[in-house]
């Protein structure tokens, strides 16, 4: 900027210069100044060409070219309002869904300085004796070594327990049992009342009765209450001192859903909580997860490596194993069980949206295009008067980057707000992680502003600069047909949005497919009047005495409006138990070698058939006799069983070996009980031997309302054993939970398929219209010629067409990818559902041919007389 | 057949060529495209407006600087002069240069060979 004045000068006094030596020659004056400004060429050219060498030259131009943009946008309001409105969604959409994703998987979930945090994964191989073993957890003494660390601030280990809480509403609370420096390493902030644990907390096993509520638990049972300090409750009837309330946390994602709170105890009271499983001290038992801070210098790679060595010197004190650990920064993609996962999800949700804002970005350079066909005539002024291409082609690209950067920062705001009500429509609790943007946010959300401005802008942007000099400056700007790379550019643009609208739409059609399977789902067994009695506390390690089970089945029998009940070794739906059986009719049979493919076992009382409704095909159910008295266990197989191991023969009578002798004596109707929507497949039951199983699951059928019946069951529970605690819910419940759940991924779905529907139409017009003012003169001649308005109509319809059907074809290519990932991740669908290939398309070829019409209409009413005279 | 019209100048010549007229000294822009075309006998033909591009890019390659003073006109015009690195680029520009004349007029006096 500052070189401009002395510029001027000097090439002034150098004009004036060269002036005089022609008057020496004998020029008069005004030739000799023409002849200097000849000899020098064109001043402003060489002056800009001076200007380009300077570094301050850039950002000058830069801001001209912003100012320049912003004119434009203001002189076409509609277009651009149109622009921003429509990238504002794209962009949104994106940013908001990417910035849940980005609190979920891509940052550690600790509010107070995620960047120090680590997670310590350690992985084993090697032949050793181990008693028991979670994912990426060591044993006591070995976290005993791993604190000898020198890189960090502190480690801390914990693992998560249900427990059984005698003073709580709904009995079960989840339980994290803790190293007493895990407040100082998750950082919560200060205690709402109370303290956390001090060191002396963990010095002795069994020694330390005390708890720290979080402030859920606080507020759901004890009314928030800061007396509650000193007080005394039970965890599995254990007496511990509530010593202090901390600030809600969570350590992992198990059971999110769960909103009764965390109830915090030193890790060293396992033994206490837990009698008859103590695996505190014990070398086998790896249980405790690790979690760190580290210190300022030290990196993540130096913090492995001092790991690392820790992990030998524990893997001297048991022989044969080896250790690889890893240090992460604990966020959820890092962790190796999730690596795999993480780019599916990102895959599944993000390659919606960016499909999503393809749509957009090519929606809103048809809008440009139409400007830029508008400009032909201002941009051969321009190139004519010396404007170089390179620089009109950036004034004109920063015009979509100013829009794009109006959408991104309203997208930015309104993006900000939506997480957490995504989060809600997905999950029950609040989101356990931080969901205000970082820097990855923001960089993601610049990242798309520019791609979409670029996408957007180019093609319009290239397409105003290849105006042809001579017709535009001869005037006939709109010659009467189009040149062909023109035409060819606004089918591709039709193709792509048909295309992209399709996807979207077959994405939405086999979601909402998938939901309806979910809502009319039938498994073959009676769902609606059927409670589910899950006994939480004898999963948590709470055991009852046997004669609890005898009691309580008695009692539940008399209570009122129930009809029938059965113990069952696992609920419907809670997953798969498998049998490998070793002998049919005396014959061996080969391993399997897989779980999946061992026939699914239940042991279930023999009123469980008609509880659930379960018809028998052939022979009988088996009886409490049987139960007693048969050396040989009597079993009721499926139909699917009987298929794979009897095909053709009465299976009746005959008998296979599983560990134990088995006899089948009745065979049921194959169902879907194992897991929700799946066939069980092979399948048996046996009976439930009641003198060495604790099962954790009762069905009962209730007559009438299942609301009151809960209601009375939990009652008797209560009767039977006070500090029992049970979860009733109606098996249809659980139906209704997963479809609840996939209703708002459906919903979700939804909105983008219509969206991508009214985007795709709208651009659709949008071309046809354009197209056809550009071809107004051409419409006239015809229609001078003769032409009947409907040729004129269904010439622009053929011209459309094409492009559409190829648009539609590309689709439903790409759609049958989209039904596979859906197959792969939704169940009950099927990927070539005859709806989504015909019906759909059909539909869009409908909606697209519809979208031509109404400008077709309008072309083939126009005036021949005028609309050649405005040539 | 004799054509007299001024030539062109050859890409990236001019750079050299105004090296070479400030070692007789100091001048401003004027100065140097009358210099150029008056040593060329009036054959090269300077294209003023090109000029200080060139000037500019030289100076920020600190081959040359310059200074304001007063033309024979008695008007302020920046006079430019060479710098010691512009003096050793001269002096590799013109051996180079000497060369590449050399190298091409052997090729194009080279009495034709029958190829083999």
């Amino acid at each position: 900027m500052f070189r401009r004045r002395p510029l001027d000068e000097e090439i002034e006094s150098h004009l004036a210069e060269e002036m005089a030596d022609n008057l020496a020659r004998g020029m008069d004056p005004e030739a000799a100044r023409r002849a200097a400004l000849r000899t020098f060429g064109n001043v402003e050219a060489a002056k800009e060409r001076v200007r380009e060498l300077d570094p301050g030259y850039w950002i000058d131009t830069v801001w001209q070219d912003v100012r320049f943009a912003g004119r434009q946008i203001v002189r076409n309001r509609w277009v651009s309002t149109t622009t921003v409105a429509t990238l504002t969604i794209g962009i949104a959409i994106n940013v908001a869904v990417f910035s849940l994703l980005n609190a979920l998987l891509l940052r550690p979930w600790v509010r107070a300085d995620p960047e120090t945090f680590v997670s310590v994964i350690p992985r084993f191989t090697g032949e050793y004796r181990l008693r028991l073993s979670y994912y990426g957890s060591v044993s006591q003494p070995d976290y005993a070594r791993y604190r000898e660390t020198k890189s960090l601030e502190s480690l801390a280990a914990y693992q998560m327990f249900g427990l059984t809480m005698s003073e709580a509403v709904s009995g079960s609370v989840r339980g994290g049992l803790v190293s007493c420096n895990l407040f100082e390493t998750v950082k919560p902030g200060l205690p709402v009342v109370g303290r956390y644990f001090s060191a002396g907390d963990c010095a002795t096993p069994r020694q330390s009765p005390v708890v720290v509520l979080s402030e859920t638990a606080w507020r759901a049972r004890f009314h928030a209450d800061p007396s509650v300090v000193g007080r005394i409750v039970h965890l599995n009837r254990v007496a511990l001192t509530v010593i202090g309330v901390a600030p809600d946390f969570t350590l992992s994602l198990s059971k999110i859903s769960e909103s009764d709170g965390i109830v915090w105890v030193p890790y060293t009271m396992l033994g206490a909580l837990r009698p008859s499983d103590d695996f505190y001290g014990d070398p086998q038992a790896q249980w405790l997860t690790l979690i760190g801070r580290r210190k300022p210098d030290a990196s993540l790679a130096h913090v492995q490596e001092e790991m690392k060595l820790l992990a030998r010197q524990a893997d001297a004190d048991v022989p044969g194993r080896v250790t690889s650990l890893i240090v992460t920064d604990g966020s959820l993609a890092r962790d190796p069980e999730m690596q795999a996962r993480a780019p599916i999800i990102f895959a599944a949700t993000l390659g919606t949206t960016t499909l999503l804002l393809m749509l957009v970005c090519v929606n809103v350079t048809t809008l440009l295009l139409a400007r830029a066909a508008a400009r032909h005539r201002e941009m051969s002024v321009r190139l004519s008067l010396g404007a170089g291409r390179f620089r009109l082609l950036r004034q004109l690209l920063t015009e979509s980057l100013v829009l794009s950067a109006l959408a991104s920062v309203i997208a930015f705001v309104v993006a900000q707000r939506a997480p957490a009500p995504l989060w809600y429509s997905l999950m029950s609790g609040p989101p356990p992680f931080e969901l205000t943007p970082d820097w990855r946010v923001m960089l993601y959300c610049l990242a798309v502003a520019l791609a979409s401005a670029l996408i957007a802008g180019l093609s319009p942007a290239v397409e105003s600069l290849r105006a042809n000099l001579v017709d535009q400056l001869k005037g006939s700007g709109g010659t009467t047909t189009a040149g062909r790379p023109r035409v060819r550019l606004r089918s591709v643009l039709v193709a792509a949005q048909i295309a992209l609208s399709l996807l979207l739409l077959v994405e939405a059609g086999f979601l909402m497919r998938a939901q309806q399977h979910v809502f009319s789902h039938d498994p073959g067994f009676e769902t609606k009047q059927v409670l589910n009695v899950t006994l939480t506390s004898v999963l948590t390690g709470f055991d009852p005495p046997r004669s609890f089970y005898e009691e309580l089945e008695s009692r539940i029998r008399s209570a009122p409006g129930v009809v029938q009940t059965s113990y069952v070794s696992m609920a419907p739906w809670a997953g798969r138990n498998s049998t490998e059986l070793s002998e049919i009719d005396g014959t061996p049979v080969p391993k399997t070698r897989d779980y999946r493919r061992d026939p699914a076992t239940r042991r279930v009382s023999p009123e469980y058939f008609s509880v659930l409704d379960l018809p028998l095909t052939r022979g009988r159910v088996f009886t409490r006799e049987d139960v007693s008295q048969s050396v040989v266990i009597p079993a009721v197989v499926s139909e699917a069983m009987a298929r794979r191991y009897w095909p053709g023969i009465d299976p009746i009578g005959r008998r296979f070996s599983a560990r134990a002798p088995y006899q089948v004596i009745g065979v049921t109707r194959d169902v879907q009980s194992v897991s929700f929507m799946q066939d069980d497949g092979p399948f048996f039951y046996a009976p439930l031997a009641m003198d060495h199983s604790h099962p954790i699951y009762m069905l009962v059928r209730v007559a009438g309302d299942t609301a009151t019946a809960a209601a009375a069951l939990n009652s008797v529970v209560r009767q039977v054993d006070p500090q029992m605690v049970a979860t009733i819910v109606t098996l249809d419940s659980t139906a209704e939970q997963i479809g609840a759940r996939l209703m708002s991924v459906t919903m979700f779905g939804a909105v983008a398929g219509l969206l991508a529907l009214v985007l795709a139409l709208s651009g659709v017009y949008a071309v046809v219209s354009f197209s056809i003012s550009q071809r107004i003169p051409e419409i006239g001649i015809r229609l001078a010629l003769g032409a009947r308005p409907r040729d004129v109509v269904m010439m622009i319809l053929r011209s459309g067409a094409s492009s559409v059907c190829g648009g539609l074809l590309v689709g439903m290519g790409l759609a049958l990818g989209v039904a596979a990932a859906i197959r792969a991740t939704v169940f009950g669908v099927n990927p070539t559902d005859p709806m989504m290939f015909t019906a759909i398309p059909l539909l869009l070829l409908l909606a697209a041919v519809g979208a031509m019409w109404i400008p077709a209409r309008r072309a083939s009413a126009v005036d021949p007389v005028s609309s050649l005279r405005s040539q | 057949m004799a054509d007299h019209r001024p030539l062109p100048l050859l890409q990236g010549t001019l750079d050299m060529l105004i090296l070479r007229t400030l070692i007789l000294g100091a001048r401003h822009g004027h100065g140097i495209a009358v210099t150029i075309q008056r040593s060329s006998d009036h054959d090269l033909l300077v294209d003023h407006g090109s000029l200080y591009p060139a000037l500019q890019r030289l100076e920020r390659q600190r081959l040359i600087k310059a200074s304001w003073g007063t033309s024979d006109l008695n008007r302020r015009a920046r006079f430019y002069e060479l710098t010691a690195a512009g003096r050793k680029k001269l002096t590799v520009e013109t051996g180079k240069w000497e060369r590449m004349v050399r190298a091409i007029t052997r090729v194009l006096k080279h009495p034709q060979h029958e190829e083999g």
